[in-house]
């Protein structure tokens, strides 16, 4: 548990440096004060001045009066390790904590909203909708009457204006995935088939939207999410939750100009049920990592309503233990359940690939995850750290868990030695 | 249903270009794109897995324990903040009877790879997983355990591999390779190769060595007298010996009157650098070429002199690894001559060096604090201690005190934390490595 937790101050720090500094500051001399209870830990620092520190038990959010804008500051940290060095006593949270924590409880109802701009709101939003997907409809007309053969050589502009007005149509969904098809055209070998299938599940969901009335629920909710519709999160939070001992297999942080967002992947213990919880943060701020790969985790989480249901919300959550078994299948198997998300929803993008038993080898054309069948899928040629991986494995079979496009895996994690280890 | 291969060349080229396929399905407005999705969904879900070939081998098992996830974070660490402490942690990983964790060999691999000078203490902490994944990887050759290779034919660099690695199992046979070829070598791999006898150097190479003194190219004569100085069982120490008992028979020092046709052969160098006297730079490469040992040192580097044998001394000691004239050097050096090579320190045992260098510190600080500087990790206690103190006083502390930090026991008094402020970050992570990678008892 100890090093679990070690892990854990790794992995929320912004950067190592201050990992370093916090340690200087780990000493019970620099702290006058503080304690701890079920739901938080706090203390007073020495330093410049008497700095008040908190950190919230449930996500390990932090509080401190410092100066510092690294978050979480050293003295959070430092306050972390005291804790797991057992130099906390149990004791009564001062006032100032008690305030905080009630702070971030979340908000009681909302006032109402007003329904009749809100209905306004939504027509409006509705209108644009309609009038975007005719203007999407003429543009896949045009594209597929003229041929997607000179799509590799045309100007990113042309997909980035086409996805602007789909911005400007309020369908942010859908603007993304024209932005893709530039991604698509200029993928190298077998561009043809990927660009031709995104061009026509463009299409798809051209049609699905406008006969959406007609879909089954949980289909409409997925056309209406791939347009861009979002669900309040309060919402859904009210809902019954799905309960189960979360398995924490990996994450995968992609970097925008603006923004961080991190996915990270969870399989139930007792479920089976795969799930993905996603994070955002502005381009310096800390995404959360309280769902920290190699552990397990009670939870209640609520999904996003789909025919093929994978992102969800944590609801409730108890403390993480460390991951004691790796649920992987064979490839075919993972493969096979890939198939049937599909055929639930065709929109399904990355999917979640837990292997068992998988040797890396590397062959002439690239790197290959085979299991002892002799079935393998292909390692994304992009992935930079198959030699961490060919090392965690030394030959052998390990599992293996990553993100699954359709055509290659980029490994997040490997289980190797009764660990799990993130690459 | 159309396979997708056929709908995708229809769009390829262009609905109004192209007759649709033989089959009468609709193909207006959005009913190609909707036809695309359905047949690449039909494909993408039922594709097979691909079948390939099992292959490569297996890394053996390791018999050294792995470090420990903690040690490893610590090397993350030193990695992204503090590279240059990277060589304590390997010292410390092998010294603690571990071996580097799985997911950090392809780092150090090629760390190794790119800094040729930390190959040897990254090979320390491979293990076998190391050694094999090394051999997988053609980049990592010089790490990889295998004797595979051809003398005969193989491009230089594996040749010197191969060659460093026979001569670690079995040097004679090793040896009695090279003699087999060296004929036919050219002189840049003649001289390469006689270099890298280094490795497992005994006194059965002498006769080879000797008459490597007799090669045609300068640069192999050289290699070969600069091993032969380091037997003193040889024949050319021998005449070195002779050569400088001739200069120190008398009270006064004797120079050399020439660079005779026997001194080039053994490798004197007949041409001084700039500003110092061709007798004078004879008579320090026969110094620094012969065992120190039994010299009247005390009277050498207290005469006229002076600066020549505080030098040639220097470059003897090291080179024979003698510490008790590294010592009388040392000293000289604390008491503000100039000349030796601070080098010296590493030549002392470490108990001796730590001892001497605090004893230093209480008489002349800087000149004895520019000694400590050169002192390995990790000082000893009071020696970190006295060390800081010292440099506490210094002009220019803050570059002295960030060099101290790399080697004064990371365990400082809390007293010491102000001085140290800067330096607290990197004394901490090492406290870390210590606490981590502990030498046995």
């Amino acid at each position: 548990m100890a090093d679990l937790t070690q892990a854990q101050i790794a992995a929320i720090a912004p950067d190592t440096q201050t990992i370093a500094r916090a340690q200087a500051v780990a000493s019970p001399v620099k702290w006058p004060a503080g304690g701890q209870d079920e739901r938080a830990l706090w203390g007073q620092c020495r330093g410049a001045e008497l700095y008040d520190v908190a950190i919230d038990r449930r996500d390990l959010a932090t509080r401190c009066t410092c100066p510092s804008r690294r978050r979480p500051c050293k003295h959070a940290l430092a306050l972390l390790m005291l804790s797991l060095g057992g130099m906390v006593a149990p004791g009564t949270a001062p006032a100032w904590v008690d305030a905080w924590l009630a702070e971030r409880e979340p908000k009681g109802p909302r006032r109402p909203p007003d329904a009749e701009a809100q209905q306004k709101r939504v027509a409006e939003r509705e209108a644009k909708i309609a009038a975007g997907l005719d203007e999407l409809e003429r543009w896949l007309d045009d594209l597929l009457r003229q041929g997607i053969a000179a799509a590799p050589s045309r100007p990113w502009e042309t997909w980035d204006q086409a996805a602007a007005r789909l911005v400007d149509a309020q369908a942010p969904g859908l603007a993304r995935r024209v932005r893709a098809l530039h991604a698509a055209a200029v993928s190298g070998e077998g561009w043809p088939e990927r660009l031709a299938e995104r061009v026509g599940l463009l299409g798809v969901l051209v049609r699905a939207y406008r006969a959406q009335d007609a879909l089954p629920d949980d289909l409409r909710a997925d056309v209406r999410a791939q347009i861009g519709w979002t669900q309040a999160q309060d919402d859904l939070l009210a809902g019954a939750g799905v309960r189960d001992a979360w398995h924490v297999l990996g994450t995968r942080v992609e970097e925008d100009e603006r923004y961080r967002s991190q996915r990270t992947w969870l399989c139930g213990r007792d479920t089976g049920r795969n799930a993905l919880v996603l994070a955002f943060a502005a381009a310096q701020a800390p995404l959360d990592r309280s769902l920290l790969p190699g552990t397990t985790v009670d939870a209640e989480l609520v999904f996003y309503p789909g025919a093929a249901p994978l992102r969800a919300l944590v609801k409730e959550r108890g403390e993480a233990r460390r991951l004691a078994a790796f649920p992987g299948a064979g490839v075919d198997a993972a493969l096979g359940a890939w198939a049937r998300a599909l055929a639930l929803c065709p929109f399904v993008e990355a999917f979640p690939l837990a292997l068992a038993n998988v040797t890396p080898l590397r062959r002439k054309d690239g790197w290959w995850l085979r299991d002892a069948r002799g079935d393998a899928v292909r390692v994304a040629g992009r992935f930079e750290k198959t030699w961490e991986l060919a090392a965690l494995a030394g030959g052998r079979p390990i599992g293996t868990f990553g993100e699954w496009d359709g055509e290659t895996v980029w490994p997040l994690s490997a289980w190797a030695d009764g660990e799990l280890e993130e690459l | 249903m159309t396979p997708y291969p056929a709908l995708v060349k229809v769009a390829l080229l262009g609905r109004g270009r192209q007759a649709p396929p033989p089959d009468d399905g609709p193909f207006g407005g959005l009913d190609l794109a909707a036809r695309l999705a359905a047949a690449a969904l039909f494909e993408k879900a039922g594709r097979l897995p691909a079948r390939i070939d099992a292959g490569g081998g297996r890394a053996p098992d390791d018999d050294v324990p792995r470090a420990s996830p903690a040690a490893s974070r610590a090397l993350a660490s030193v990695l992204a903040a503090f590279p240059e402490i990277l060589p304590e942690w390997l010292a410390r990983c092998r010294g603690a009877g571990r071996r580097a964790r799985a997911r950090d060999l392809p780092a150090l691999l090629e760390l190794a790879r790119t800094t040729p000078r930390l190959r040897a203490p990254v090979a320390g902490v491979l293990g076998g997983r190391g050694r094999w994944l090394a051999g997988e990887n053609p980049a990592w050759s010089f790490a990889a355990e295998t004797d595979a290779g051809d003398w005969e034919t193989d491009a230089r660099p594996a040749r010197l591999a191969l060659l460093k690695r026979r001569r670690a199992a079995d040097p004679d046979a090793a040896r009695a390779l090279l003699e087999s070829t060296f004929a036919k070598e050219g002189g840049e791999d003649r001289a390469a190769f006689v270099a890298a006898l280094d490795t497992g150097l005994a006194i059965s190479d002498e006769p080879f060595l000797e008459r490597a003194l007799d090669d045609r190219r300068k640069e192999v004569r050289r290699a070969a007298a600069a091993l032969l100085v380091r037997l003193p069982g040889s024949r050319l120490a021998r005449r070195m010996q002779e050569r400088l008992h001739a200069s120190l028979r008398g009270a006064r020092v004797v120079f050399p009157a020439a660079c005779d046709d026997a001194m080039l052969r053994d490798g004197v160098e007949p041409v001084p650098p700039k500003g110092v006297g061709a007798k004078a730079f004879w008579l320090f490469q026969i110094v620094a070429a012969v065992p120190p040992a039994g010299l009247p040192w005390d009277r050498l580097v207290a005469g006229e002199h002076k600066p020549l044998f505080l030098a040639a001394g220097s470059r003897a000691a090291l080179v024979h690894a003698d510490a008790d004239v590294a010592e009388i050097l040392l000293r000289r050096a604390a008491a503000g001559d100039e000349g030796v090579d601070a080098a010296l320190v590493e030549v002392l045992p470490e108990n001796r060096r730590h001892a001497l260098l605090e004893e230093l510190l209480g008489e002349r600080a800087p000149e004895a604090l520019a000694l400590v500087l050169r002192a390995p990790p990790t000082l000893s206690p009071s020696l970190s201690r006295a060390a800081v103190r010292a440099a506490s006083r210094a002009p220019y502390r803050g570059r002295i005190l960030a060099e101290l930090a790399r080697r004064i026991d990371p365990n400082v008094d809390p007293d010491l934390h102000t001085v140290l402020a800067d330096q607290l970050p990197v004394l901490e992570l090492r406290a870390r490595i210590h606490r981590e990678l502990p030498r046995p008892p």
